[in-house]
């Protein structure tokens, strides 16, 4: 008999709710971990890469591209979990048997993941914007907006790891995933730098990087919160993600029928 | 017949030979991902738009400085690669417990280091040289003393595979792997050169300066950036060497300390002849 809406609410949320228990007793871990690096970040580039001779107005842009790889590291670990859960484990056969179709399961992983990215990044995003202070060259904070760009990118990220999990071998995964896949996308993301610098020294290069969704990500949490005019506008940055994320949803339900349905 | 000295070392010598075998069998993916995209990436990135960006067109040495922390990173990722299998080993199938009825535990460790030290060697000696052909003029290599440079290298990738594997026999969980990169990896890392040198971090903040110095990265880092430029703002090639040397000797005999949990112990309960 057919499941009724109600019936797989139910097995979501409960689902949800074991794994919310979960992130409570690993969140003092996680919650050290994103602060570790917020610190570390705050200390590079508020004080050692200025004393360098770096140019003053790269410094807010460039931590702000690189706070984002927090979300990143996130992403690659919930991807490697997947991954090797694949290989090995398969927890996801026993997930498999509930009575839920696959794109509700892969939904609760989404939505874990933006829970987690939230909980996790948000507080560490804010500490850093407050231990750097003037020094990021702040003009305008837009925070609902921001809230929305990062809504966003967590959800393209989610979609973008548990892709790359579903859609490759472990030892694919193992061997290439961050010199073939990841770290092109960070180096090609405008993390470093601003699209406008980058365009402004080699246009092409410029067009070459708006192929990218990490521009986005990037230039949209820097246009929130810096503000001003040297940075992609948010709302072309919010349509951009929606069309991406669409893309790899698309992807990852080929790739988990794939995968997953063996009939 | 051969001694009991020269059997040990006869199959020191065929636990390398295999582990090289298993190399070459994989040589074409390591060699592209981190012989040619990594290089190219970071060359193009590091060294020609970040530099172009970050820095007024006359800081060529400044630009140079920065570029050279990357060997650090490369130095990790390709290490990690050829030493954290061990680690899965643990968890997984255990293989080292067959190799451990061949040799001693320590002797099998030994052989993963120096096998971690040359194939980690083996990729990272061409990033620099390859650089300097992508970039030209743009990388200033006019003061670049090349073999003093190699040998960095080559015990930039001994320490960092002594290290990975004392980590391993402290971690024996493959759940805690994140942790230790952004815990571990990560702080010595970011402190250890990879970005800036080490006369700014000791003229911004002379305590951590001097703090920064028990961090092994330390010294892959400025011994990179004295020999490829040279001059008295880096420490001198002999003090990285000897460092690295002091760290590598001090992480393999902890390793070996540490390592009882995980081999010896075994080894003790009679399940080796």
């Amino acid at each position: 008999m057919q499941n009724t809406f109600i019936d797989r609410m139910k097995i979501f949320s409960a689902l949800l709710q074991r794994d919310l228990k979960i992130l409570k007793s690993e969140l003092f871990d996680l919650v050290t971990n994103s602060l570790i690096q917020v610190g570390l970040n705050a200390l590079l580039f508020g004080y050692l890469l200025p004393a360098m001779g770096i140019k003053p107005s790269i410094i807010g842009p460039m931590y702000l591209g690189i706070v984002m790889l927090v979300l990143y590291e996130l992403g690659f670990a919930i991807s490697a979990n997947t991954s090797m859960d694949l290989a090995y484990n398969r927890f996801i056969d026993y997930q498999a048997t509930f009575s839920l179709p696959k794109r509700w399961l892969f939904a609760e992983y989404l939505s874990m993941f933006v829970i987690k990215a939230f909980v996790i990044s948000v507080p560490a995003i804010l500490v850093g914007t407050k231990l750097l202070g003037n020094r990021l060259g702040i003009i305008q904070t837009n925070w609902p907006l921001f809230f929305i760009v990062y809504f966003i990118a967590t959800i393209f990220l989610g979609l973008l790891f548990l892709y790359l999990a579903m859609g490759s071998s472990f030892e694919w995964f193992n061997d290439n995933v961050w010199p073939r896949c990841l770290s092109p996308i960070v180096n090609f993301g405008c993390v470093f730098f601003t699209w406008k610098m980058a365009y402004s020294l080699y246009p092409f290069l410029g067009y070459i990087l708006l192929l990218n969704p990490m521009t986005y990500i990037c230039e949209g949490v820097r246009s929130t919160i810096i503000g001003g005019n040297q940075f992609i506008d948010a709302r072309i940055c919010i349509a951009v993600l929606i069309g991406w994320s669409i893309v790899f949803g698309f992807l990852l339900n080929k790739a988990v029928t794939k995968r997953l349905d063996l009939m | 017949m051969a001694s009991n000295t020269t059997k040990k070392f006869l199959f020191f010598l065929q636990l390398l030979h295999r582990d090289f075998y298993i190399f070459f069998k994989n040589f074409t993916t390591d060699a592209i991902n981190n012989g040619l995209i990594f290089p190219l990436m970071y060359a193009f990135f590091f060294a020609y738009i970040q530099s172009q960006l970050y820095f007024e067109t006359d800081m060529l040495q400044e630009r140079t400085i920065m570029f050279i922390g990357n060997i650090s990173l490369l130095t990790l990722v390709s290490s990690y690669h050829f030493t954290f299998p061990l680690l899965f080993d643990f968890e997984g199938a255990r293989h080292v417990d067959y190799e451990i009825r061949t040799l001693s535990p320590r002797l099998v460790i030994l052989e993963k280091i120096v096998f971690a030290t040359l194939a980690t060697f083996a990729l990272i000696l061409p990033f620099f040289p390859f650089c300097k052909l992508l970039l030209q003029n743009k990388f200033d290599t006019s003061n670049t003393n090349w073999i003093q440079l190699f040998i960095i290298l080559f015990l930039g990738s001994l320490c960092v595979s002594a290290y990975y594997f004392l980590a391993i026999c402290i971690l024996k969980n493959a759940s805690r792997i994140n942790n230790f990169w952004l815990r571990f990896n990560l702080p010595l890392l970011l402190l250890g050169g990879f970005w800036t040198p080490w006369y700014i971090t000791m003229k911004v903040f002379p305590a951590l300066g001097i703090a920064t110095l028990a961090n092994p990265f330390l010294y892959i880092t400025e011994g990179a950036r004295q020999t490829i430029v040279g001059g008295s703002k880096f420490l001198s090639f002999p003090v990285s060497v000897t460092a690295l040397i002091c760290f590598s000797l001090l992480f393999t005999m902890l390793t070996f300390y540490f390592l009882k949990n995980e081999l010896i112990i075994f080894n003790q309960n009679g399940c080796i002849p």
